[in-house]
């Protein structure tokens, strides 16, 4: 029997639609039929679970979470939200670091929102316009393996700035705290200051790897001495009870990098109230104490129970009184991508 | 490195892998031929288990070793070149097990006898040349004569392996990400940092794309071009040799060592002190259900589709077919998935109501190519007399009818089943495609995992990945004993 190809068609269209409708079911059901609010969220999850699932606890709203994974760095959370801007998907994004957040208000994809939360937290690490707001945030650091290297400023400078830097490591430039790091050094010292150095630290032969967390792997395994990486890095190392000490990463006179999460509402939310709820809950005290208490001993930005706070965050807390204000570094980052891009993507 | 100079890295790299998959494969061909069971199960057992570990947990463990090698990238290149032929040679073994000889053991003999007397008579004709030198030319002439034999009999198949492996070795993105050695993979995707259009990173993967379809075109010539039969024994009862067996018990063993035993040892060793971790992560399990319930959609959907388009075997127009229908899978995870994710974006299919299928749909493409070849290995190895005389005793009703599903089962289902189940826990474990395409309110437990592979070593997460890989053969278990005790209360 011949079989006619426009029967076979038809048949497998069918197939298609009745298995579009029985997923379509199937999570309509996931979420015991309520619609969830959908959070994109760019911090590491064994950190924010716990946050949301408080927030979904408290507040009976149930929470949908989408991970940034290394593996859709091609289309990163940042990426993606400027994708799906007209037909958004998402409701809050709450975002790791400070310049993603910056781009996505340049490009029209956040809406402004100043509720209780905006308020605690200070100017440094906000939006004026109440576009995005900064929390909980941590600071960039030099790791070092106490058995290569003294944990001493002095010493640590002499390494960096003279000789062989084969026993230091930095992260790809191209992306995350590193990438602000950058702009940091190219809103500060200008372009060729920052493309001169660049330069120098490779010809000395610093090591290049894939993230921050290969940094803090390498010295804490002894692989190297030095390494520029953030504090939740270095914890993960030093609760591994790995022979490492941390400095606090500085510019200019002396000012350290304090990078804050960022939290905003996405255009065209159709949870509107709910997403403010988030929002503001993720600002409170109470979640900036979970991420202080957490692995990565985040560091409030607003005002807390200093009592509360571990010896370590309070560390961390005095040093990033002295950080170096972020919040006007979109041309520097737009333009330090631009050349590093030419550097690297060729 | 440049895209191009990293492309041109991974054509090297590629080219090995597959050399060594070709010429590992050969042996084992003849070693799984001539071995019987228990023995021949066991070896199957070792050789494909580097090929069903998740490339996860290889990576997982690999990675801090890749760490320290970090001043020494010939080496981190030969572990991450190493692990890429461990897991790959499987593919090249099945596929030379399973397509048979393109010249018969008699016939091959047959035309040594004949090579040989001819280079002989050459030989005694050139009385004036010296023993040496005909001793050379007799050497040559056999050699002519085996090359001409191999090329006749396994050439075509070999080339077909070659190929197979060399595409998904140059696709990689995970290894090496893990790994962190240098590949176009991750060239491509630093050049999506800051965002660019979907245009401008198709430009991206146009060169590397090129090869890939100067390859898939050779691939499919060589597919379509194929015939496929039941593997011929004509002295399959004969043991191996003993070097050959040696040797590929021990490469076997090594494989199965490197590729699957040490990682999945060593997550065992620290999942057991991370098992209070299991009872807080509850979300964890729902992530688990979602992954399990798009592969299952993907890995039936890759059957049915694999089984309707090779209902007929070995025609030229039901080949052609097929074999076009693999060109997505071929492409990679990577290609297939940016492709799915494109078209999901175009009205209509850009609204909510349509975000579930984009998974699965990606699935069922990117596991077609293995469900024809499984489709096609079961269809040319089944006892086709025996299930004709169980289907028509199935016609007979009652308590027949029922011994008749079991005797179906055993020779013939079961077979189906397995195969499912292959595809199925290939599916689960893919991590491209989930992290990009699954919805945002259900999220995969594979995508999640490899987020909290970022810290490293941490005891609750060794035992997060061990229930996360076990689910799906758990599942595939547990379905196949429900079965059997259905079928005995149907005795009953």
């Amino acid at each position: 029997m011949k079989s006619n190809p426009l029967a076979a068609l038809l048949r497998v269209l069918l197939v298609v639609a009745v298995a579009a409708i029985a997923f379509a079911l199937l999570r309509w059901g996931w979420h015991g039929g309520h619609d969830p609010l959908i959070v994109y969220c760019a911090h590491d999850s064994v950190y924010a679970e716990s946050v949301l699932r408080q927030f979904e606890r408290k507040t009976g709203i149930p929470v949908a979470i989408r991970y940034d994974t290394e593996a859709t760095k091609s289309l990163g959370l940042v990426e993606l939200l400027v994708r799906e801007k007209s037909a958004p998907r998402c409701d809050v994004f709450w975002n790791n670091e400070l310049l993603g957040i910056m781009d996505l208000k340049e490009k029209g994809v956040l809406q402004p929102y100043k509720g209780e939360g905006y308020n605690r937290i200070p100017a440094t690490f906000k939006d004026a316009d109440g576009y995005w707001t900064g929390f909980a945030a941590r600071l960039r650091v030099f790791i070092l393996n106490t058995k290569k290297v003294e944990a001493k400023e002095e010493i640590v400078r002499q390494r960096l700035e003279g000789g062989d830097l084969s026993q230091a490591a930095i992260a790809k430039p191209l992306f995350g705290t590193t990438l602000t790091h950058y702009s940091v050094l190219w809103h500060l010292l200008g372009g060729e200051a920052v493309k001169q150095w660049h330069h120098n630290a490779r010809a000395r032969g610093i090591r290049e790897l894939g993230g921050n967390a290969q940094t803090m792997r390498v010295v804490a395994d002894g692989v190297c001495a030095i390494g520029y990486t953030d504090t939740d890095d270095f914890f993960v190392a030093k609760d591994e009870s790995k022979p490492v000490a941390m400095l606090p990463a500085t510019v200019g006179d002396g000012r350290t990098l304090c990078i804050p999460n960022t939290v905003a509402i996405i255009k065209g939310t159709r949870r509107q109230q709910d997403a403010q709820l988030l929002v503001d809950f993720l600002l409170s005290a109470e979640s900036e104490l979970a991420l202080a208490r957490s692995q990565a001993r985040q560091i409030p930005l607003g005002p807390v129970d200093e009592s509360a706070l571990s010896d370590d965050v309070r560390q961390l807390r005095r040093w990033a009184e002295r950080g170096y204000p972020l919040t006007d570094l979109g041309a520097a980052r737009a333009a330090c991508l631009q050349w590093l891009k030419s550097e690297y993507v060729k | 490195m440049t895209l191009a100079s990293e492309v041109g890295a991974a054509l090297v790299r590629s080219t090995c892998v597959a050399l060594f998959a070709a010429i590992v494969a050969q042996f084992l061909e003849t070693f799984f031929a001539r071995t019987v069971n228990p023995f021949r199960r066991m070896a199957w057992c070792l050789l494909l288990a580097p090929f069903l570990i998740p490339t996860l947990m290889v990576g997982y463990h690999y990675a801090n070793v890749s760490a320290r090698l970090m001043d020494e990238p010939w080496l981190r290149q030969l572990l991450y070149s190493a692990l890429l032929c461990l897991k790959l040679t499987p593919i090249a073994v099945v596929l030379l097990y399973f397509v048979p000889r393109g010249l018969s053991e008699q016939a091959a003999h047959c035309l040594r006898l004949t090579q040989h007397g001819g280079s002989r008579s050459v030989v005694t004709a050139h009385g004036h040349r010296t023993r040496r030198s005909a001793s050379l030319q007799f050497f040559l002439l056999e050699l002519r004569t085996e090359i001409s034999i191999w090329l006749l009999a396994r050439g075509r198949a070999t080339a077909t392996a070659f190929v197979l492996v060399f595409l998904f070795a140059f696709a990689d993105f995970e290894l090496s990400s893990q790994l962190g050695t240098e590949n176009w993979t991750v060239v491509v995707f630093d050049a999506h940092i800051g965002g660019i259009t979907l245009a401008e990173s198709f430009r991206w993967i146009a060169l590397p794309l090129l090869h890939q379809a100067a390859l898939v075109g050779l691939l499919l010539v060589l597919l379509w071009s194929q015939k496929f039969d039941a593997p011929q024994s004509p002295s399959f009862s004969t043991r191996p040799r003993h070097a050959v067996g040696a040797l590929s018990w021990s490469y076997l063993l090594l494989a199965f060592a490197v590729g699957a035993g040490i990682p999945l040892g060593s997550l065992a060793k620290g999942a057991a002190a991370g098992v209070p971790v299991l009872g807080e992560n509850t979300s964890f399990y729902k992530e688990i259900t979602a992954g399990l319930i798009f592969a299952a959609g993907g890995a039936i959907a890759a059957y049915w589709l694999a089984g309707a388009l090779t209902r007929r075997l070995n025609t030229k127009r039901s080949s052609a077919v097929w074999v076009a229908a693999c060109v997505p899978g071929f492409a990679g995870a990577l290609t297939l998935s940016l492709c799915v994710l494109a078209l999901f974006q175009l009205p209509p299919l850009h609204y909510r109501f349509f975000d579930p299928i984009r998974l699965p749909w990606a699935f069922a493409w990117l596991l077609l190519p293995f469900a024809v070849l499984m489709r096609i290995a079961l269809r040319v190895t089944r006892p086709a007399s025996a299930s004709r005389l169980a289907e028509l005793m199935r016609s007979g009703g009652g308590a027949l009818r029922a011994r008749a599903d079991e005797i179906l089962w055993r020779l013939d289902r079961r077979k189906h089943y397995g195969a499912v189940a292959l595809l199925f826990c290939w599916a689960y474990y893919d991590l491209t495609a989930s992290s990009l395409l699954a919805p945002a309110d259900m999220p995969t437990a594979m995508a999640r995992l490899y987020n909290f592979t970022h810290y490293g070593r941490i005891t609750g997460l060794s035992a997060l990945i061990l229930v996360t890989i076990a689910a799906p053969v758990a599942l595939a278990f547990v379905l196949a004993a429900l079965r059997s005790i259905w079928s005995r209360w149907r005795y009953v």
